[in-house]
Formats: C-alpha cells, sequence, structure tokens
C-alpha cells in the first residue's frame, strides 16, 4: 500500500471518529444551545480534537518514510494526487461554510441569534470537512489510478 | 490542439533488459512501483524529469521508450 493511501485512510478514519464524537457531545442532553454554557462539554469536545489531532500527527509520524529503505516510497504522482486532493477539498470546505451558515440563518432568523454554541462546532467541524472531504478525494484518485495495479 | 496520448514501450524495454522487475526499474528510476505499472498501462502519464530517469535506466533516448500520438497525425516519430 503507498504512503498515500495509507495516509489518506488513516485520516478519513481518524477525523470520521473524531468527528463522530464530537458531534455526539455536541448534540448531547440540552443540545447546541446549551454547549457554551456547559463547561464540561466544552472541555469534552476540546478533549476530542486535541485527542484527534495527537493521533493525526502520530499517524504522520509513523506513516513516514524511513531513511535507509531501499524502496521509493513517495513519488511524483503521489504528489499530484495529493495536491489535487487539497485543491478540490477547498471548495467544498467553502461550501460546507456556507451551507452551515445559511442552515443556521434559517433555524435562528426568527428568534434574531445564533445560539454562541453553534460558533464552536462551526470552528471544529470546518477542520473535519478538510480533513475528510481531502482523504476522500485522494483515495478515490488513488483507486481509480491504480485500480488494476498489483499493488 | 487534438487530443493527444503519451504511448511507451516501457514492458518491452524492461523484458529487453533480462525481464528487469518493475520493482527494480522503479528504484532505478526514482519512483513507486505502482507507478511503473500505471505507465505500463497507459494510465499514468510521467513528468518530463522521470520519463528521462527512465531512458536513463535503459541507456535509451526519450522518444524510443516515449511518442507522442494524437488523433490526426497518428504516432509522431
Amino acid at each position: 500500500m503507498t504512503q498515500t493511501r495509507k495516509r489518506a485512510a488513516f485520516t478519513f478514519l481518524i477525523w470520521g471518529m473524531v468527528m463522530t464524537a464530537f458531534s455526539i457531545i455536541f448534540f448531547y442532553g440540552a443540545g447546541p444551545e446549551r454547549y457554551a454554557l456547559e463547561k464540561w462539554r466544552r472541555l469534552a469536545g476540546a478533549g476530542i480534537i486535541a485527542c484527534g489531532y495527537f493521533s493525526y500527527g502520530l499517524m504522520l509520524f509513523l506513516t513516514r518514510i524511513r531513511t535507509g529503505n531501499h524502496a521509493v516510497g513517495r513519488d511524483e504522482r503521489d504528489e499530484e494526487i495529493q495536491n489535487h486532493a487539497n485543491a478540490s477539498a477547498f471548495p467544498f470546505v467553502l461550501v460546507y461554510v456556507f451551507a452551515l451558515s445559511i442552515i443556521l440563518w434559517e433555524k435562528y432568523q426568527g428568534i434574531g441569534f445564533v445560539p454562541v454554541g453553534w460558533m464552536w462546532f462551526m470552528a471544529y467541524s470546518t477542520s473535519f470537512a478538510a480533513f475528510i472531504s481531502s482523504s476522500v478525494i485522494a483515495l478515490i484518485l488513488e483507486f481509480k489510478a491504480s485500480a488494476h495495479g498489483q499493488g | 490542439m487534438a487530443k493527444a496520448e503519451i504511448r511507451n514501450k516501457i514492458r518491452r524495454y524492461r523484458f529487453n533488459a533480462g525481464e528487469m522487475t518493475q520493482e527494480e526499474l522503479a528504484n532505478r528510476a526514482g519512483c513507486t512501483r505502482q507507478t511503473i505499472i500505471l505507465m505500463e498501462q497507459s494510465r499514468y502519464v510521467p513528468s518530463l524529469a522521470l520519463a528521462f530517469c527512465i531512458a536513463r535506466v535503459f541507456k535509451a533516448g526519450i522518444e524510443d521508450i516515449f511518442e507522442y500520438v494524437d488523433e490526426e497525425n497518428g504516432a509522431d516519430l
């Protein structure tokens, strides 16, 4: 398995789990309206995100190209896939932020304000959207470009 | 501009080089084996730098291994 595919798969797995865990905490009990007021939920959310970044960093370290390894682990095609995935994820993130903003506006326009807890959700979920979309696109590109390969 | 394709004879050159493995070619050219596999299947067009590296491994000219083909004129050789 190439480094690109490994990293994309683990990124998807890590941030998929982090997103699920954070969503459970965020929508738990009194829901988004009281998220900012309940300190334990804010701390739990921050802890989950910290675990996510730590796991992500660890994954990058463990999947690095070892010096002294004879085989080439990453080449121009991997760079091309990664660059394409990052570039394609960018508009997805823009659309995500725009769509979430509009949904919040639609939901709360009647009361005239958005509960501040949603700002946490938007901040964190933008990271999730970026990591997950980029990894999914990388996996698709990698699959399309080596579906009949031997490796 | 007419639709074009870059074809290659990497498989034949590997055969002529004593059935050189894809792994060996990849290591000597500085790319991954998956890239060699995809090039042989004409599913990936290498950069000029990588094309030169591959040609150098086989001690051949770049145009001996890679050919530019467009719909209107066929092989441009």
